[in-house]
């Protein structure tokens, strides 16, 4: 059992792909168990059997197009002509816009690579740092997991329902209980913007409604796609999967048809660059069904539960020590896989913590979220290093002011549950 | 071991009685049958269970009536939308019927220890549904695969949503539903309810579970623990049964405390779909989907109680 | 015998794009269409939620494989920055080698799903047999399989794959 997962470990340190690292261990579960190897297959087959992934490839597809389109341009003029004013506005735009960009785009790295080409030369031109400029475009690129309908917010909701343990929770739950503790993030990140560029504004003078109001008219069609989603969800008028194919259409519409921003040539290799994405996750998802089948099978969950609440007392100690693991965790595996492998575990010890299930879910994507950021594996700092040409040692610089601001964010997460349950 | 998943939630008073019905077992048969039961919908749905007991990773499940027709189409019977009318004619139907689907299921591999009955399931909505009006515009949740309740629904105007029953409280979230059917019983145990506010006072259709284990694994186990494993889980679902028909009452109460309405169906509304239910499943006895031998048999049935109890078939 | 693969694979991946696209058009147009019909005509189609969520299973696999292509899946390579330049590429191709033996013996379990199904009849969208839209998992698990051996026969050098970020 310890050999076992010491080996897949190493693995997954060589670089095996993390979705036949995942079938490895489930493959060999299984056979411990001396159960027929076709309930993997099974098991990966019950992705056609979950409603709600249908969110997935359509948000999907939806945000690559945004990205491709000239829509992050149209959003950086408005909310510069309507906040750029403030002392560091040009900062508090990038924050703004990155984190409504990757609510939509699933913090994929999309974001970085469609809006740090926009932002970073602004920032620099308008005078602000290169090591600023660097990091907060670094760390903008994961800004707004925690905003409807972020990828990583859905499918922890998945798999969470899938587990079935403590209070039902839902989706639309999630999308409500993100709000705040994303706001807080967005909040100390600008306020620590605006104090270190202070002196860095743009006369008030240069506001004007009149540049608002073309701000606004160029933005105009993607304007809507807030109320869309969060709207058509929270109002109950559309499911999310619902909420997911009207968005995708939407979309599609006005940057394809009306806009004709994205030719009709060139949407096959959105389509394809989209549905490589879904693919790389939606197989580790698949997978890790497996995988978690073969834990729930031995019984595993109840050991680990037991084991936790002999040696950890308090709720206290509990959340701190997980706090630990998840950022640890965050270091080293991505975002997606370490939501279908790690969540099962940890849902039933926490619940018996009385930790709620949806609390759970913010306090873990916050903690990944750092992850994007944290040497030595942040998915972000690589794709910063490349995008901007870069060493990867300077952009640890960077980042690490953010980085220890996220940490605060974290840790008020954690402690103040009712950051993320109130609006329930 | 006999390793048995459910979609029942853990916790729920099924599960304590199944858990306590294997410790018995156990220690009747000296710790030589073991029984284990994975709830919640771990193992996935009904159709994973089925998959994981043929490749022999489960060896039995507990599965409603609409889930055993998929491996048995007979199952289908007591399921059938507005078969009987009220409790005491399903009640006589099933004593005379029972033993002759649990012997189907046998010839099919499946070991069964008897029915239970979950009660009458009603209409529960977000808006009020006193009549097929009501219902224009709604998303109707059928449980998928169940062709005769999607046919009905579309006999009386209105466009169901199909998805697997452990996928509804899902649904009813997000949306992709917002009218189902079930029992209060139902209702409570899979938190449907905190998202519904209307029942509709009209039994629509009789919900059965059944106990199923694969016929290959019990009969290895010797003919004494066969019997004391049917003597115990029969029990249990021979108490599970009786007490149904109680604890319904008791749910209604508890979901009515909870601030649900009960909605009086419109005049004239049962005789209508009933009407609609007998056609679309004498079409489907016609096509030979389902056996029409046995659904004849139940007619019989339900026709001869009429006769001796004019008063209690009155409803 | 080069030519065939060459040719073989070039119609593959044609294919396989072509498959994307068109999964992806047809999910979009059912699932509006859907919503459509449903808040407009007060209609539906029985089969239309179920179909979707096959398109799902689909869209996964052929993605996958897509991803394979070039070896883009997610993983983890701490260690591998480290590891000494001459070690790399052998250790590439052994880690290539057991990612397609993993996916091969996937493919030939998911084989055996897709026949017991067969064999008990089950089917799909109310009367087509659920086999023929099972199968995409054997025969997925089987092509990423392939994938993995021409990678480790070829392997892509190292700066190749960190151009194929997201
Ligand atoms: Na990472
Ligand atoms: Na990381």
């Amino acid at each position: 059992m310890i050999t076992a997962t010491l080996v897949l470990g190493l693995l997954a340190l060589l670089g095996m792909p993390l979705f036949a690292v995942i079938a490895t261990g489930a493959l060999w579960g299984f056979y411990q168990a001396d159960i027929d190897l076709a309930v993997v297959a099974i098991e990966f087959y019950r992705i056609a059997e979950m409603p709600v992934l249908l969110a997935i490839p359509l948000f999907t597809f939806a945000g690559y197009l945004l990205s491709e389109s000239q829509a992050p341009g149209r959003l950086v003029n408005l909310t510069q002509a309507l906040i750029g004013w403030m002392p560091g506005g040009l900062a508090l735009v990038s924050l703004a816009v990155c984190a409504f960009f990757t609510a939509f785009t699933g913090a994929s790295g999309v974001t970085i690579i469609a809006l740090g080409a926009l932002l970073y030369p602004a920032l620099r031109q308008a005078d602000y740092a290169e090591n600023y400029s660097l990091g907060l475009v670094t760390t903008s690129g994961s800004l707004g997991l925690l905003f409807a309908p972020s990828l990583p917010l859905i499918l922890y909701g998945i798999v969470a329902q899938q587990l079935n343990i403590g209070p039902a929770i839902s989706i639309d739950q999630l999308f409500l209980a993100g709000i705040f503790p994303g706001l807080l993030m967005l909040l100390l990140l600008g306020g620590w913007s605006c104090w270190k560029n202070r002196s860095i504004r743009q006369p008030l003078s240069e506001f004007s409604w009149k540049k608002v109001g073309i701000a606004i008219r160029q933005a105009i069609w993607e304007l809507p796609l807030p109320f869309v989603v969060l709207g058509g969800i929270y109002s109950g008028y559309f499911a999310v999967s619902e909420a997911a194919a009207v968005t995708a259409a939407y979309v599609f519409l006005v940057e394809v048809v009306i806009l004709r921003e994205i030719s009709w040539k060139k949407l096959p290799e959105v389509m394809h660059r989209s549905m490589v994405l879904v693919g790389g996750i939606l197989i580790i998802l698949g997978l890790s069904l497996a995988s978690t089948n073969v834990m729930i099978d031995s019984g595993m969950p109840e050991r680990l539960f037991n084991f936790v609440q002999q040696t950890v007392n308090s709720k206290l100690t509990f959340l701190l020590l997980l706090n630990l693991f998840l950022l640890c965790l965050g270091a080293l595996l991505d975002i997606f896989s370490a939501l279908v492998l790690v969540v099962p575990l940890i849902l039933p010890v926490a619940v018996g913590y009385g930790i709620h299930p949806v609390h759970l879910g913010i306090i873990f994507l916050a903690n990944m979220q750092i992850g994007y950021l944290t040497p030595p594996v942040g998915m972000n700092l690589f794709i910063a290093s490349y995008r901007f040409e870069r060493p990867i040692t300077q952009l640890y610089r960077a980042t690490w002011p953010f980085l220890v601001l996220l940490l605060i964010c974290v840790a008020l997460i954690t402690y103040f549950p009712q950051l993320s349950m109130v609006l329930l | 071991t006999i390793k048995i998943a459910t979609v029942a939630p853990e916790g729920s008073s099924w599960m304590q009685k199944m858990r306590a019905g294997a410790v018995e077992i156990k220690t009747r048969t000296a710790g030589r049958v073991l029984l284990k039961f994975y709830g919640g919908g771990v193992m996935g749905n009904e159709k994973s269970v089925f998959r994981k007991m043929r490749v022999g990773q489960l060896q039995g499940g507990a599965f409603t009536g609409g889930g055993l027709s998929k491996m048995v189409p007979d199952m289908m019977l007591y399921g059938l939308p507005l078969l009987t009318r009220s409790v005491g004619e399903m009640n006589y139907v099933r004593q005379q019927m029972d033993n002759q689907l649990i012997q189907r299921l046998d010839q099919s591999g499946y070991v069964c220890f008897g029915f239970a009955s979950g009660g009458f399931a009603n209409l529960m909505s977000q808006q009020p549904v006193a009549s097929v009006e009501d219902l224009k515009g709604k998303k109707v949740w059928v449980p998928e695969g169940d062709t005769i309740s999607y046919e009905v629904m579309e006999g009386l105007g209105v466009a169901p949503v199909t998805l697997p029953l452990s996928d509804v409280l899902t649904g009813l979230q997000t949306g992709l539903v917002d009218v189902v059917a079930t029992s209060p019983l139902g209702a409570l145990a899979f938190q449907w309810y905190t998202r519904v506010g209307y029942i509709t006072d009209m039994p629509l259709v009789y919900i059965t579970g059944a106990l199923v284990v694969d016929k290959r694994t019990f009969s290895r186990l010797s003919a004494d623990d066969q019997q004391i494993v049917h003597e115990v889980l029969g029990q249990i679902y021979h108490e599970i049964d009786q007490e149904t028909t109680v604890d319904n009452e008791q749910a209604l109460q508890t979901l009515l405390d909870q601030g649900l309405k009960l909605v009086p169906p419109a005049d004239g509304e049962f005789s209508r779909w009933n009407k609609v239910a007998t056609q679309v499943i004498d079409a489907v006895a016609e096509r030979g989907t389902f056996p029409a031998a046995l659904y004849d048999q139940a007619r019989q049935h339900i026709k001869d109680y009429r006769q001796h109890q004019p008063l209690a078939s009155a409803q | 015998m080069k030519m065939i693969v060459t040719w073989l694979s070039t119609g593959l991946r044609r294919l396989e794009n072509t498959l994307l696209a068109l999964l992806l058009t047809v999910m979009v147009i059912l699932a509006v269409g859907q919503i459509v019909q449903r808040n407009l005509f007060d209609s539906g189609f029985v089969w239309t939620d179920e179909f979707l969520r096959i398109l799902v299973l689909w869209l996964t696999v052929i993605g996958a494989l897509v991803a394979s292509r070039t070896d883009q899946h997610i993983r983890m390579d701490v260690l591998v920055r480290f590891v000494p330049e001459r070690v790399q590429l052998p250790l590439r191709r052994i880690i290539f080698a057991l990612t397609a033996a993993v996916c091969g013996t996937l493919a030939w379990h998911g084989y055996h799903f897709v026949r017991i199904e067969a064999e008990f009849g089950s089917v799909l969208l109310g009367q087509y047999p659920s086999w023929w839209f099972q199968s995409v998992i054997p025969v997925g698990f089987a092509l990423i399989s392939w994938r993995y051996i021409l990678l480790m026969i070829d392997p892509p050098s190292a700066d190749s794959a960190a151009q194929d970020l997201p």
